[in-house]
């Protein structure tokens, strides 16, 4: 296992600290009343969510802003914006597993978690934004009564399947991930109710060498198969785009360019979450500064990977010689939304470079607002690069604009309700961090203190 | 309770808060308040009460109608007719072959046997079936405003005949709208023949101040001189005047004989964009211009004051007729002075391609005449047969006012408009698709109007009402085929050919008009033109929602009329398009939203006519600016006056944002020195992609851009043929209208002096389409035949198809868009094309529905389909015939030929996208 020169988890607790540290958190829960407005707040959301789904499937896609030529705006973009948040959980949990980075084994659970919420907010799109969503079947290739099969050369079609497998793969990871632990707090459960809900979810787990012989081995097949799913689900994403012929969007950058996109937001959506967990429950012991020390200079790299990609974006228009794509470039820079442009260069890259220093990275008020500007930016993104590429492409006179309409809104903010619902409820109730993990670093760690 | 009270009954009721929460308890679909206004929701209701009003009269042929072509024996009877009859448009005949399914007119076409139409057709024409439709047509007549019957009127009129009988029609005067019916007028002169104190006035708001009846012949010129007279542009002469333009233009013509138009002009028309020379000059400087071209023929002595383009203009105008071939022609509005130097001018050409003919239209004793008449209270009756006088006359009458002194009013018309709630009683009148009539087109040829359907509601032809002053108000079959000695078998035939042999008006000999002194520029800070709006022309087409929602051809806005003004005066106003203006005459104003209208010369506004309307209907009241409100009887075209920013935006829904070519080259433009269109890049691409193996045929399309003049005819017959729904200004507002065949504009060059450029676009049927490639469920597909087909229900709305046309032709149902639509307007839609529901996309299919129809007709007589044979929608609507739809596999076929023009280029050729729909290039005018 690849060793860190500092211990990651401070060594002067026990191993069983560690287990009623953690298993403390859904059993006796620590911060009720902060957990409760949050939760009340997410249902509020929540129900905005239902009431604009309602009023979307009553009245048809009209009740948003879209028109021709911007027949595609926030619907997709926020399903590329939440998918691309989901990512970071597998990345954290799975990439980072088999490359044995032990810092991850703090942040893996939730981040996880966060992925499954993320992937079912950025799943629920595609759906919704059909015209007639219920029919959305006849994507799949089932065997319909007239021999109708899916048009396979279709990005959709590829991006049915990229999602589908991505997020039954990440539900695997993730629950393959917490039998043990679920059978921690099942053995650790005072009352009738919890021993049975949580037995019955740790598969009857024992802890022995025979069981952890054999989980070991899934968890790490299973880690394999979701990292390269990572990358081809949000290349896939990107050839929604680039599969067209529209300027701004007909790239062959665009597959990279979406991945380290999407694994950026990711995981400054994992550092905002951390901080505020680890804030309310009282787990600095856990999730340490270390550990956001960490998680920085990952934002950071992948942050400056990502500009990486716009400088070559911009340079390729320019390279390609090609007049509608060097027009197209003109107007994000100048353009009629060039706010978006702009202010994604702003969000994402600016409040960015404070992760050169340590004073920054450690400290958590200002990780958490250098998290959420490069979440705000890569909303940005995600916009300018649907919005701008639409509404100018080929001909003149079919030239648009795009408003967003209240339902616009309503719609997305429901998302965040519907994210942070399932999110709150796991945290309450389920072992957000990775007991045993944990365990096994600090065990490790203290033998490594011990040989030193 | 009859459907017909009720429909009475929502008029009243609809005010009242109870009545409304009642009918939308009753009709969830009104609930929807985020998408309907007010008036929207009425509608939907009054739409839903209509219906009933409509089941209790089933549309039914009239039997005595004969039909166009024979029907074949195996299909049902009643499914498929088509008549020859003509629909009236400002009088005159549109000759149309009118298509009936099953009972239902739905669809108009030009008459092919008619020299006037050739088969072609104007959106008027076009648009004139929904108006057939219109839910708000007057159903009963009413005494007062409430419904009464036709006996109670009978039973008045009795009255009123024996009193009229006895004095010799005192005080009675009939006040008619533009009309050239034979019948009609046989009947006028036999009523004034019969009453001698009865006296019959004409009433036409766009009666021009020409004193003789001119038709031009440009098969006849070389050179066309307009003085502001829109010769290509909308109005009941459209069709016949594009069709001789274009027949002297395009491939067929040789360079040095193509036709070449001098316009000098000052709202940028149709005919200005056309024109090789145009000159944007006010109003005032027409009779200039006029009389400087005159002494430059040698009439008359040199003109002073003449700026530096208005001398080059005329110098090159005159120099070109002077070579011979040459016409003059004066808009109809401009003064009487204007007209007679052209009649001089002409003479002195030698007239060649000028024919002066009897007039065609009634003329009756002047309104004006009427007017003073009402004032002194000589008028006891005054009959208003379809005319709208109340929303119409000059301002400084005041006719609400001269209206009420006449004891007895009662008005003729199709809808309760504002001349009917100003009237005792108000008559409706039917269709012209439902009673029989007669009529002259512009060159007098006559045609009788037959109906296709039994009238829709309790309505009386004009003929019977006229024949009920005297008499009994005989039937109107009896009326007309009265004005027509023949016996039965040529009735038969001229009925069933929709024309009378050899009645077009006689020429007259010409007579040297007398010639005014010409008008002086008086001062004023602007002057101010008067037009009839380009769609909805004096506002006889306010309810008509195609229309409304049609863009004007050369703005693109839709459901306004607009203040037109220079780019020059906008900037000193400091106002942009839709900014509201007041414009003042007179001691009256309007305020109407701005409009920056490139080519307008710079202290000249336009006012167009046809909005403001009160009591259009739901489609038509109450939108735009009623520019009637400044027109004084004195002054009826131009006026002066002053402009200024009247604070506050109007919201004007355009289906074009951006005007400017940008440097692009979509529209190109071939000449001498560079014959070839299409560039040598986007010859024979190499592409990844097999071609599509094809069978028998692979249609195509091509557009000659030399001959769009940008009538819009096409985007109106498109939308009569494949069910395209109307969606209203808030939905073209945000960029969601439904057209599949649009007619692109663009702007070149200074924004005082533009080149102008229109170009249709319908799907291109690409064959190697993105959209194809983007749909994940088979929903748009490769035909075998290379068409891009559309399969509604299999569609799913993921719109990727659209998101990745390059020609954005496609068009989408955000909303349900059909099933709200009124039931009566239902009845229109074409069997023959799927009603698309919310959430599927649609677009031009070619007129697929045409092209299996022809085939399965071609099958049926072990054939192949002849080349001409398939006309797609707008293909048989474009007067000039530009465009061109068949098989590019049939090498002699028409289009095959095309696309073997240097001129053949395609739309966005460098993408590979490999469209069927391909352009041909406009040929540069030569200079001059």
């Amino acid at each position: 296992m690849a060793s860190t020169s500092r211990p990651i988890l401070p060594l002067d607790q026990s191993l069983h600290d560690v287990s009623v540290e953690i298993g403390r958190v859904p059993l006796r829960f620590p911060a009720r009343v902060p957990w409760l407005i949050a939760l009340i707040f997410s249902l509020a959301l929540l129900l905005l969510f239902f009431v604009s789904v309602t009023w979307l499937m009553t009245w048809g896609v009209g009740v948003w802003g879209l028109n021709i030529p911007v027949n595609w705006a926030f619907a997709i973009h926020l399903y590329v914006w939440w998918l691309g948040l989901g990512h970071a959980g597998t990345l954290i949990s799975a990439m980072l597993l088999l490359m044995g980075q032990d810092w991850r084994n703090s942040l893996n659970r939730f981040a996880e978690a966060m992925t499954l919420c993320a992937v079912v907010c950025a799943g629920i799109y595609p759906i919704i934004h059909l015209g007639r969503p219920w029919f959305f079947y006849w994507m799949f290739p089932y065997p319909a009564t007239m021999g109708v099969w899916p048009q396979f050369r279709s990005p959709l079609e590829w991006d049915i399947w990229a999602v589908l497998t991505y997020l039954t793969v990440s539900l695997l990871f993730w629950y393959i991930g917490l039998i043990p632990d679920l059978a921690t707090v099942r053995d650790r459960a005072k009352k009738r109710g919890w021993q049975v809900f949580f037995g019955i979810f740790a598969l009857g787990w024992r802890g022995s060498a025979r069981h952890w012989a054999r989980w070991q081995k899934a968890y790490r097949t299973t880690a394999a198969i979701a990292v390269p799913l990572v990358v081809s689900v949000h290349s896939e994403v990107s050839l929604l785009f680039a599969s067209g012929q529209v300027p701004g969007w007909h790239s062959t950058i665009f597959p990279p360019y979406f991945v380290l996109g999407a694994a950026f937001s990711g995981f400054a959506m994992v550092a905002m979450i951390a901080l505020v967990v680890r804030h309310f429950f009282g787990l600095k012991e856990i999730v340490t500064d270390q550990h956001m020390d960490v998680l920085a200079k990952v934002l950071l790299a992948s942050g400056l990977m990502t500009a990486y990609g716009y400088v070559f974006e911009v340079f390729d228009a320019f390279y390609s010689g090609d007049a509608r794509e060097i027009a197209t470039t003109y107007d994000r820079f100048f353009g009629m939304y060039a706010w978006s442009f702009w202010g994604a260069v702003l969000f994402n890259f600016v409040p960015l470079q404070g992760l050169w220093f340590k004073r920054v990275r450690r400290s958590p008020v200002l990780l958490f607002l250098i998290g959420t500007s490069v979440v705000i930016g890569m909303w940005l993104e995600r916009y300018m690069i649907l919005v701008t590429s639409l509404y100018k492409d080929f001909l003149v006179s079919s030239f648009g604009e795009y408003h967003t309409t209240f339902w616009d809104w309503g719609t997305y903010l429901g998302t965040i309700g519907l994210f942070f619902t399932p999110f709150l409820l796991f945290i309450r109730y389920i072992p957000s961090i990775s007991i045993f993990e944990d365990k096994e670093v600090l065990a490790r760690e203290k033998k490594e203190a011990r040989h030193g | 309770m009859s459907g017909k009270r009720l429909w009475r009954g929502l008029e009243e009721l609809a005010g009242t808060d109870d009545f409304r929460a009642a009918l939308e308890a009753e009709f969830p679909a009104v609930a929807d308040l985020f998408l309907t206004d007010r008036r929207a929701l009425l509608q939907v209701m009054g739409a839903s009460l209509g219906l009933i009003g409509l089941a209790g009269c089933s549309p039914k042929r009239s039997d005595d109608a004969v039909p166009f072509v024979n029907r074949p024996e195996d299909i049902i009877e009643d499914q498929i007719a088509r008549y020859a009859t003509a629909i009236p448009f400002d009088g005159y005949a549109q000759p149309v072959i009118a298509t009936s399914v099953a009972g239902r007119p739905i669809k108009l076409d030009g008459n092919p046997d008619h020299p006037m139409s050739r088969g072609a057709s104007s959106l008027f024409t076009q648009a004139a079936i929904l108006d057939l439709y219109d839910p708000d047509r007057s159903q009963a007549p009413l005494f007062h405003g409430n419904e009464a019957s036709w006996a109670d009127y009978d039973a008045m009129m009795l009255r009123m005949r024996r009193a009229w009988a006895a004095n010799g029609g005192e005080g009675l005067r009939l006040l008619i709208g533009p009309t050239s019916s034979p019948t009609l007028i046989r009947q006028l002169r036999a009523l004034t023949t019969a009453l001698p104190n009865a006296r019959v006035h004409s009433f036409d708001p766009l009666a021009g101040e020409r004193a003789f009846e001119v038709r031009p012949d440009f098969a006849a010129a070389r050179t066309v001189v307009s003085l502001d007279d829109d010769l290509l542009g909308p109005g009941p002469a459209q069709v016949p005047n594009v069709a001789a333009w274009a027949s002297r233009r395009g491939p067929n013509v040789a360079a040095g004989e193509r036709l070449r138009l001098h316009m000098a002009e000052t709202t940028p028309t149709q005919t200005g964009s056309a024109a090789a020379e145009r000159l944007a000059v006010p109003p005032s400087r027409i009779p200039v211009l006029a009389s400087a071209l005159a002494a430059e023929l040698g009439l008359g002595s040199a003109q002073d004051g003449l700026t530096r383009p208005e001398t080059l203009w005329v110098r090159q105008a005159a120099a070109a007729l002077k070579q011979g071939l040459g016409l003059v022609t004066a808009g109809a509005h401009c003064p009487a002075s204007v007209h007679a130097l052209t009649f001089r001018i002409n003479e002195a050409l030698g007239g060649a391609a000028v024919r002066y003919i009897e007039p065609v239209r009634f003329a009756g004793a002047p309104f004006l005449e009427l007017a003073r008449d009402l004032d002194a209270g000589r008028v006891s009756a005054l009959v208003m047969l379809d005319a709208n006088p109340a929303y119409a006359a000059p301002a400084d009458l005041d006719f609400a006012k001269l209206c009420a002194r006449a004891p007895l009013r009662i008005h003729a018309g199709q809808h309760v408009d504002e001349t009917a709630i100003l009237s005792d009683w108000h008559l409706p009148l039917p269709h012209a698709l439902e009673d029989w009539s007669d009529a002259r087109a512009i060159d007098g040829s006559a045609t009788i109007i037959q109906p296709l359907v039994d009238p829709l509601y309790d309505t009386r032809s004009v003929h019977s009402i006229v024949a009920g002053l005297t008499g009994d108000p005989a039937p109107a079959l009896e009326l007309v085929r009265t004005s027509w000695p023949i016996d039965d078998q040529a009735w038969r035939d001229v009925v069933r050919s929709g024309i009378v042999p050899n009645s077009a008006a006689a020429p007259v000999a010409a007579q040297a008009p007398p010639a005014p002194p010409l008008a002086s520029a008086a001062g004023g800070e602007v002057e101010i033109l008067f037009r009839p709006d380009p769609t909805i022309w004096n506002g006889q087409f306010a309810n008509n929602a195609w229309l409304q929602e049609l863009g004007k051809p050369l703005m693109k806005v839709t459901w306004d009329n607009v203040v037109a003004l220079s780019v020059a005066l906008a900037d000193r106003l400091g106002v942009g398009n839709g900014d509201l203006v007041r414009v003042s005459a007179g001691g009256r104003n309007i305020t109407g939203p701005a409009w920056v209208m490139p080519g307008q010369p710079e202290q000249s506004v336009t006012l167009f006519l046809g909005y403001g309307r009160k009591r259009a209907g739901q489609v038509g009241s109450g939108i735009g600016y009623d520019a009637y409100a400044l027109r004084t009887a004195a002054a009826p075209w131009t006026t002066q006056g002053s402009i200024e920013k009247a604070g506050g935006q109007h919201k004007l829904a355009t289906t074009q944002l951006h005007h400017a070519l940008e440097g692009q080259d979509f529209v190109r433009t071939v000449s001498a020195a560079h014959p070839r269109a299409a560039k040598e890049e986007e010859r024979d691409q190499a592409s990844f992609y097999p071609r599509w193996k094809e069978e028998n045929a692979a249609w195509a399309m091509t557009i000659d851009l030399d001959l769009c003049t940008g009538c819009n005819a096409c985007t109106i017959a498109c939308q009569a043929e494949n069910n395209v729904p109307v969606v209203g200004k808030d939905q073209v507002a945000r960029g969601r209208e439904m057209h599949w065949l649009r007619v692109d504009r663009y702007y070149d060059g200074p924004p005082e002096q533009p080149t102008t450029y229109f170009q249709p676009v319908p799907c291109m049927h690409c064959e190697q389409a993105p959209c194809e490639m983007g749909c994940p469920v088979h929903a748009t597909v490769h035909g075998p035949d290379g068409l891009n087909e559309m399969v509604y229900n299999r569609c799913i709305g993921t719109r990727t198809c659209s998101s990745y046309c390059p020609y954005k032709v496609r068009r989408f149902n955000w909303f349900d868009y059909t099933t709200k639509a009124p039931p009566s307007v239902q009845a229109q839609r074409n069997p023959d094309v799927t009603v698309r529901g919310r959430g599927v996309m649609e677009k031009c299919t070619y007129c697929v529905q045409r092209i299996r129809g022809a085939v399965t007709q071609a099958d049926i007589e072990n054939r192949d389909v002849r080349d001409g044979e398939i006309r797609t929608a707008c293909q048989q609507a474009c007067p000039s015939q530009a465009i061109v739809f068949g098989n590019l596999k049939d090498a002699e076929s028409a289009v095959a030929k095309g696309r073997t023009s240097p001129r053949n280029y395609a739309l966005l050729g460098e993408l590979d996208t490999r469209p069927r729909t391909t352009y041909l290039a406009r040929i540069a005018d030569e200079e001059a």
